[in-house]
């Protein structure tokens, strides 16, 4: 599903995020993505929706080469794949209801699919009583789930989500995992980036752990 | 075909929420290309008014071709056969020497009697010849004078060229001098447009950011940015057009109109519908430049 070739992410300040990694994830697979704050585990998801292409090697995802592709496929690329971001990025203006079914708006959905979807989504993720509230009204375990379910209801084949349990506390954490668990179950590719070893160790899953931009272990916790 | 209209019905709905988002920006674009365009429709009513005039006095122009004293009848014959057989001429009415001479006194009655004082008829016979709208410009009028200048029994051939190709000229300057400010101008409504739309994808740039990620087309991004740009340039055409048509109306009151023949050469009608109407595309197409500009400068739209 996703295949990173030799791949080198340098800035042009000379910054180097990436060195020479290699590693593939299968369809369906679960994989956590681990290391140090500046490892490059941002740069890996962000290479995945082609946010950043590669200065050299090659990003394949579902088959198609991401850093070649031409600009106007890279919405059709990104409608395969959901992001839950560090930082939400959640419209303050917009109620729960509303940042969510957006992403189905913006893909062209029929109106009526666009609610049926976004019901659905946020009853899943238990937001159903906070529809008609703004972000700023709930809190950050619900806006933590506003991001997840927006990143779902498009019905991705890819879930990335970057710290996603970063500011929330265990028990809130454990239960977004679960979430994550469950939405692999059905399919859905998963790779979460998390420096929460605490995590990575109960969920036993495979691990795929970055250092200053390289590969520096790979393989089930 | 579902998505396509959805899409466009997505358009417009933000389109419209765009424009009362910030409606003192939205004023300021209208007006920039109002402004530009109420200016170059002046110009553009002038040089259209004294065309009309130049185009009048063309109809009026003629060609005279003086007979020699001497001219015999058969040379006549002659020259109205020439005439009668150039498609470039309509009519060659012949003007004898009392004809001309009646014609003089007519005009200027208190110069009745100079003819008389000089010597018998000092006035020489001719033939005014009307041309054709085809051949009416400098150049035919040019080439039918020399046709006849040689022939047997012609003294001189004339025509008002100076006077018709001096108004043509000052026509084609006022024209191009419009232009030129209306360029102006145009360039300065499309920096104006170019940053209220810059200014209208920085307030949104957060919804921009996440609408990219989400998996919007680039169409679907600026679709309403540049709807809303064209909205405020054919908002701000009418307006020129307008204002345009308020300035004749009061210019047309005022005393100096009606008093000075001069004011209905270069003013008095106003510009045709099709003009006005192209002004006002030419707004909405104004706005739509600025924004596509903008929009590519912006880049990461």
């Amino acid at each position: 599903m996703i295949q990173f070739f030799h791949v080198t992410k340098k800035y042009t300040q000379g910054a180097v995020a990436l060195t020479d990694v290699s590693v593939h994830v299968e369809k369906g697979e679960f994989v956590f993505l681990t290391g140090p704050s500046g490892a490059g585990k941002t740069t890996f998801l962000r290479m995945i929706f082609r946010d950043e292409v590669p200065s050299s090697g090659q990003v394949v995802v579902n088959n198609q080469d991401v850093a070649t592709m031409p600009a106007r496929r890279v919405p059709y690329l990104r409608r395969q794949i959901g992001v839950v971001f560090q930082d939400f990025k959640l419209l303050p203006r917009k109620t729960v209801f509303e940042n969510v079914s957006f992403a189905t708006q913006v893909i062209g959905l029929p109106r009526r699919e666009q609610r049926s979807r976004t019901f659905q989504v946020l009853e899943m993720l238990g937001l159903n009583h906070r529809l008609h509230n703004f972000p700023e009204q709930v809190s950050g375990g619900e806006q933590q789930r506003m991001a997840i379910a927006r990143a779902l209801v498009n019905r991705p084949l890819i879930l990335l989500a970057d710290e996603p349990t970063g500011n929330l506390d265990p028990d809130l954490a454990q239960e977004i995992m679960g979430l994550f668990r469950d939405i692999n179950s059905h399919g859905t590719t998963v790779i979460i980036a998390t420096h929460d070893r605490d995590m990575i160790r109960r969920m036993g899953r495979r691990v795929i752990a970055l250092d200053h931009g390289r590969i520096s272990a790979a393989g089930a916790a | 075909m579902g998505r396509l209209l959805r899409a466009l019905r997505h358009c417009i709905r933000e389109t419209w929420d765009g424009l009362w988002r910030n409606p003192a920006l939205s004023l300021l674009s209208a007006a920039a290309i109002g402004i530009s365009l109420y200016v170059l429709g002046l110009f553009l009513l002038l040089a259209f008014n004294l065309n009309r005039f130049v185009e009048a006095l063309g109809r009026e122009t003629q060609i005279q071709v003086y007979l020699r004293e001497d001219a015999t009848p058969d040379q006549l014959r002659t020259l109205r056969a020439e005439f009668a057989s150039d498609p470039a001429i309509s009519e060659a009415r012949y003007v004898s020497k009392t004809d001309a001479r009646q014609r003089f006194q007519r005009d200027f009655p208190t110069l009745r009697d100079l003819p008389g004082r000089v010597g018998g008829n000092p006035f020489p016979a001719s033939f005014e010849l009307e041309v054709l709208d085809a051949s009416r410009d400098p150049e035919g009028l040019d080439r039918i004078a020399k046709s006849y200048q040689k022939a047997p029994g012609v003294e001189e051939v004339r025509y008002d060229r100076g006077w018709t190709e001096r108004l043509a000229g000052m026509v084609g300057l006022v024209q191009k001098g419009g232009y030129g400010i209306g360029a102006l101008l145009a360039f300065a409504a499309l920096v104006t447009v170019g940053a209220t739309v810059r200014l209208t994808v920085l307030a949104r740039r957060e919804e921009i950011e996440i609408m990219k990620l989400v998996g919007a087309t680039a169409g679907f991004i600026r679709g309403p940015f540049m709807l809303a740009a064209a909205a405020q340039g054919l908002a701000g055409g009418a307006l020129a057009v307008a204002g345009l048509r308020v300035t004749h109306r009061l210019v047309e009151r005022t005393e100096i109109f009606r008093a000075n023949p001069f004011m209905s050469i270069v003013a008095g009608r106003f510009l045709p519908s099709d003009a006005a109407l192209a002004l006002t595309a030419v707004g909405a197409a104004l706005g739509i430049v600025a924004a596509v500009l903008s929009l590519r400068r912006a880049g990461s739209v």
